[in-house]
This record gives structure tokens, sequence and C-alpha cells, in this order.
């Protein structure tokens, strides 16, 4: 079996070198490695996007990125975040209390993907704020290729809207 | 002096209200040939036969707008001459051919004109349709006489000048446009004589499959060679070309029918025209299809997979294009490149591998494909864009990789360049 070595940044925390087999899945080495099972395995083919985590580019923006298509070779050197590195200090982030609060989820297993994805339109609205009349459409956006099977997303959006509106420096207008 | 400067451009405006004149009678008397008018047709039977016509012709991808009413038209096509708008062709009366003839709907479909002042341009494949019988031309006018009438008013062309002079367009036919009715070959089946009538015909696949010369005409003696559409190659399918990248009769029938086959997986155009069109035709004119473009007896023995390479080409001693392909491809497409059936399209052995100048290859590594729908059961998902994660070198060692591994000629193909890559894609 072909194998490959990498390391990487995990929730602030660097790991590796990790020998890993070259077709490992990130979503397996994320449980298999590193015992984070908080990332949860979908569809397997990209689609449903229950999967992804959160990677920090080195000139301070974020994307999300699928970790059932993606090979754990191919975030090697990379900076990672999974759904266990949100909450701090025995409290949930503010997009984890939000998404509680409005009984966003019911069987959990999308919610990851939604915190991560919720989490970086925030951060990207931090440093970019929206117009209050665009809005709707970016949460329609960030948030449209997440697949949920039990609540119909509108409480995904409504709480991710309401948090984003209580915090006047992420909009303008 | 001034009278001579006077008498020169007297006789220059003579000359071209001469020329003009010439070009009026020209484009009347051999632009628009006169044609017998039909009753149109309301028989079932009729209707039905040209609706199955419709879909051998593939009206409906272009002539309907994305999130349109069918038929409405509205389509933009961008050509390199201007953009335009395919028409209208529901029965409404004022926007669509309501009030057409059969015989001014045949002039359109087999001479792109049903009158000297607005000819259609050859975006409307007429150069193809001329071989359209007109028995085929009046079924397909009773169908769209039946659907549902849209009161959708044309979207206005965009076209550059001098092609927004729509009456140059005779010129261009001249030149350019056959109408050179369609003619059984009788040294060959019917299978292969309904094959060319389909393929050179309505299903009109020269039109993206070969090439165009500086003015926008299909270059007869290059017919299916392959020809640059956008991005992407619409590639050689000659019966030599589709049988050096691994293709059967048997799996284009097959390709038509699913859109996916052992050699890969319909994207870009060609995914609507699977859907749109080729799905929906019989197995026997699919048949006749793939027999027509393999050029083989219609009682030929069939080859099946069999010719397609083992799947998962062993001993392949890249092993830093291996590791490329197994932590970003093999996810999806199997380490041994046997893809998920109706899922992820096979590697092993897939057509696109096989184009010599992998343009193709390149273009989807790089910018990825969208998800695509076939039917409910049946689809394909999105593949992921690998421009900003792999550098030109990674994607040229990549493709190289898999071509090497995967591709049916594989040996035989030169090994790309991360200049290529860059060359590819910009």
């Amino acid at each position: 079996m072909e194998t490959v070595q990498i390391s990487l940044t995990v929730n602030g925390h660097p790991t590796g070198p990790h020998t890993i087999p070259a077709s490992l899945a990130m979503v397996d080495f994320l449980h298999e490695f590193l015992g984070l099972t908080g990332t949860k395995f979908g569809c397997g083919i990209g689609v449903c996007h229950a999967c992804v985590v959160i990677v920090d580019e080195p000139d301070g923006t974020s994307r999300t990125m699928r970790t059932c298509i993606n090979g754990a070779a191919t975030f090697d050197g990379k900076r990672v975040r999974t759904v266990e590195g949100h909450a701090a200090g025995g409290r949930l982030s503010d997009v984890q209390q939000a998404f509680v609060d409005h009984f966003a989820f019911q069987c959990g297993w999308c919610t990851s993907g939604f915190i991560n994805e919720a989490t970086r339109l925030i951060e990207e609205l931090g440093r970019d704020p929206v117009a209050r009349d665009g809005l709707e459409e970016r949460i329609e956006v960030a948030l449209g290729d997440h697949i949920c099977r039990c609540t119909g997303y509108v409480r995904y959006y409504e709480a991710l809207r309401d948090l984003i509106l209580s915090d006047p420096t992420l909009t303008t207008g | 002096m001034a009278r001579w400067i006077a008498r020169l451009a007297g006789l220059g405006v003579i000359a071209a209200f001469v020329a003009i004149a010439a070009y009026g009678l020209f484009a009347v008397l051999w632009g628009v040939p006169s044609v017998v008018d039909h009753p149109l047709s309301r028989d079932p039977a009729t209707i039905a036969a040209g609706k199955y016509l419709a879909a051998a012709g593939d009206c409906a991808s272009c002539h309907t707008a994305e999130g349109g009413e069918a038929f409405a038209g509205g389509r933009p096509m961008a050509t390199p001459f201007g953009t335009i708008y395919s028409a209208n062709i529901t029965p409404d009366p004022e926007t669509g051919i309501g009030n057409l003839t059969s015989a001014q709907f045949y002039q359109l479909l087999a001479y792109g004109a049903d009158n000297a002042l607005a000819p259609l341009y050859p975006a409307m494949p007429y150069t193809s349709f001329h071989i359209v019988t007109r028995a085929d031309s009046d079924a397909l006018f009773a169908y769209f006489m039946s659907v549902p009438a849209v009161e959708q008013p044309a979207t206005p062309n965009a076209m550059s000048f001098p092609f927004d002079i729509r009456p140059l367009m005779f010129g261009w036919n001249l030149l350019f446009a056959s109408r050179t009715p369609f003619e059984a070959d009788p040294d060959r089946d019917a299978a292969w004589n309904r094959g060319a009538y389909l393929v050179e015909g309505l299903g009109h696949c020269g039109e993206c499959h070969t090439p165009r010369n500086a003015l926008g005409a299909k270059d007869v003696d290059s017919a299916l060679t392959g020809a640059r559409l956008g991005d992407v190659m619409a590639p050689d399918i000659t019966a030599a070309a589709l049988a050096e990248r691994g293709w059967t009769r048997e799996d284009l029938v097959l390709f038509f029918e699913t859109g996916a086959s052992p050699q890969g997986s319909a994207f870009g155009d060609m995914f609507l025209a699977v859907k749109n069109s080729l799905r929906l035709l019989t197995h026997e004119d699919r048949v006749a299809l793939a027999t027509y473009l393999m050029d083989r007896e219609a009682d030929a023995a069939g080859e099946g997979a069999a010719a397609v390479a083992a799947p998962g080409a062993t001993g392949d001693d890249d092993r830093a294009g291996r590791a490329l392909y197994l932590s970003h491809c093999s996810l999806c497409h199997g380490p041994e490149g046997r893809g998920i059936p109706a899922t992820m399209p096979p590697l092993a052995g897939n057509a696109t591998l096989a184009q010599a100048d992998g343009v193709n290859l390149i273009q989807v590594i790089a910018n990825g494909l969208e998800a695509r729908r076939m039917s409910l059961t049946e689809g394909y998902g999105p593949m992921p864009a690998f421009r900003d994660r792999l550098s030109d070198a990674q994607m040229a060692e990549l493709a190289n990789y898999v071509r090497s591994a995967f591709a049916v000629n594989g040996d035989g193909l030169s090994e790309l360049s991360a200049e290529d890559v860059n060359r590819i894609l910009h």
C-alpha cells in the first residue's frame, strides 16, 4: 500500500508527522488517527456537505472543504478547524448556541457541517460586511449546498440570520 | 475636373444601386427556393412522429431557455460574430410560428430562410437539416403547432457589423450551405443509412464536432474530426478516432442511452444532447447512430466492453503520480479507476483520457464539473476544481499518471508538461 507522510494543524494543535495510506479520506483520518469523530460521513460523494471542515488560508481568509472526497494528504501543511474546535471554556460558540436556541437540528448528522459553514460566513462578514438587502442571498449561497433531511433548513437559516443581525458590524445599510 | 468627379460619383452610386438590386434579385430568386404548401396535419400519429423527430433533432436544448417555457426560445448562443437568441417555435401567432405554413417551415429548416429580408443565421443548423425529408419536416411542423402556445417575443440578436445585415447570409449560404438532399448509400445496410440520415441531418452532430473556418462554416473535408467548443474540445468522432480511444458500437449505444459507459460520462453540452435527445430515441435508432459512427455492418459481431483496458492497469511505476491520484482522485473514482456506477464515472478505459491533446482532461481536473442528474436514479456527483490546490506541474503529473494507467492508448500518448497545462488553461 502506498503511504505518505503528513503534518497539519488541527484546532490550533500541530499534529504529525503521520504515515497514512495515500488514499485515506480526511474524514477517516480525523476519526481513526486523531479520535475526532464530530465530522460526519454523509453521502461520501461530495454532495451533502455534512463532512466539511474549515481550512484557514495563510492570507487570513478561510474556506470549507469536504473531507469525504478529499484525501487526508491534500490537507498536508494546512490549518484545519473541525466542529470540536468551536466551543471553549465549557461554552458553546455563538453559532452553536444559536442553532440550539432555534431548534435548528434534530438528528444532528448535518450539524457539524452547518456549524463550520455558518462560522466561516460570519468570519467573512467580519472582514467584509454585507449590505442588509443582500444578507438573505449570502446565507442562501453559503448554506445552499448543505443538505438536511430533518428540519427543512428554515430554522438553520433563521438562526444564522438572527445571529448575524444581532451584530451590527456584520451588515451595512 | 469637378464635373468628372461628380460623374464618377454618379456612376459609383448607380453601380452600387445595380449591385444591391442584383444581390436583391439573387436573394429572392436563389435564397428562398419556392416550396409547395401542404395542409397542416392534426393527425395524432403524425404529431407523435414529429415529437420523436424533435427529440432526434434536440430542438429543446437550444429552443428552451434555462428555466424557460418549453420551445419558447430566448436561449443565448455566443458565436465569434455576436450573440444569437433562439426563436420561439411554439404556435403563438404573434411571437411564435403560429402564422407559418408548412412550406415556410420547410424553407426555414432546409434553406434557413422563408423570405429575402430576414434569413436565419446558421446557428440554426439548416446546414445539416437540409437533408431532412419533407415528410419529416411536415411531421415536425405538426408537432410544434400542437404544443402549448407561449407568447414570448424574441430577444434581439446582438451581432457585430457587418454580420447584423441579415441578407448577407445568402452569400454565405451560396458559399457554404449545401442543398443536396439525402441519398442512401446502396452499398451499405439500412441501419448504417438510417444512422447517416440522423447523424448528418437532424442529429446535427457536426455542428459541434466538425471544425469551422474563419467565416464560421463547417470544414466538410474534416467532418466530425473534433473542434474547439469554448474551453473544451468536442472530440474527434470519426470511426478510427473513436476506436483508438476505446469506443465500440455497443458502448456508444449504452452511452447514448444513459450518458454513461465504460468510456466515461457525458459532460458539458454533450450531457444536454444525451438528456434531451439521444436517450429519448428508440434502441434501433441508437444502434443506427453507432453503426454509422463506428462505420460497421449492422449485423457485425459485438465487441462490448472487451476492448476497454483492464481496470486499474498494473505495474505503473510512476509513484509520485500514483500518490497524487490516490489522495485526490481515488476517493470517488476508486484506487483502480472503476468509479461508482451511475454516481462517479470510471477512469479505467475512459475515452476522455485517451484524447491526445489532453485539453478536456486538464480542463476538468482544473475547473471541475457540476453535479448532473440524468434521471431520478442516475447522475453524477460534483467534481471539485483542483486548480487552487495543485500546481500546473502537479496537474501535469496527475494527468500523465491517469493517461498512462487508465487510457486504452496510454502508451502512445505523449507526456504533458507544466507548460502544456498552462497553455491549455490560459
